[in-house]
């Protein structure tokens, strides 16, 4: 039942491989959570009207551990969860794949759907994660800030 | 004094290198003194800089953190996670 019980070492994961949402399901699941909430974030082919061909995610991989940890036991706090875990692909990620799972679970739903919404939102915006477009126009790749627009100087 | 800063993605790319030794200047050197040293090497990048997250020795720093001799400070620029 304490957000204790599942091993830290595998519920905050920066890999090339692609992820499961399911398992990551699996993983924050525990008898006294009845509900579960994931969010499975997908790489689209279009971006400001351009077609996308794919996307290269790189990141400060200390850092956004350890801001991904703090985050997670945040949330955990805040929002009385029972378990978090958040996956985040690093490297090439081809169009449809999922980028981002984070998976969380609750005594009830209400708590669950605001942790998980607070946690995609808290990641985007302070988590050293950094994305590159690839267009099929052939213009060159942009980096993509957090408001979705290309980095520029 | 001289510190190590390493840029990443998208500073990376334009400067065409992953880091570099910087001389800051000041009695008490912090992150934003820092920064000011990097426009002042790269002024191309000084609407950029207001943007910029700093870590130093892989601690998120505001501003205002000290910066010792050595240090290993890190520039990074808007996320894009998610």
């Amino acid at each position: 039942m304490a957000a204790g019980n599942m091993s830290e070492s595998n519920s905050i994961v920066l890999t090339r491989a692609p992820l499961d949402a399911r398992a990551l399901e699996r993983l924050v699941a525990d008898p006294g959570a009845g509900a579960v909430v994931s969010f499975v974030g997908l790489t689209r082919d279009h971006h400001l009207g351009r077609r996308v061909l794919g996307l290269e995610y790189e990141a400060h991989e200390i850092l956004a551990k350890r801001m991904l940890e703090k985050l997670r036991d945040e949330a955990i706090q805040r929002f009385g969860l029972v378990r978090a875990a958040i996956y985040h692909r690093l490297g090439r990620v081809e169009i449809g794949e999922a980028s981002v799972v984070i998976a969380v679970s609750s005594a009830h739903r209400a708590a669950a759907f605001d942790g998980c919404r607070f946690l995609i939102d808290a990641l985007k915006t302070s988590v050293p994660i950094w994305k590159k477009e690839f267009y099929a126009d052939g213009s060159a790749p942009d980096w993509v800030g957090p408001d979705g627009n290309p980095v520029s100087i | 004094m001289i510190v190590s800063v390493f840029y990443h993605a998208f500073l990376r790319e334009k400067l065409g290198r992953e880091s570099e030794l910087l001389a800051v200047f000041g009695e008490a050197p912090n992150a934003g003194a820092v920064v000011d040293a990097f426009v002042s090497a790269h002024p191309e990048f000084a609407r950029l800089a207001g943007s910029l997250n700093v870590a130093v020795n892989d601690e998120i720093a505001g501003r205002a953190a000290a910066v010792n001799e050595g240090a290993r400070v890190d520039l990074l620029p808007p996320y894009g996670g998610g």
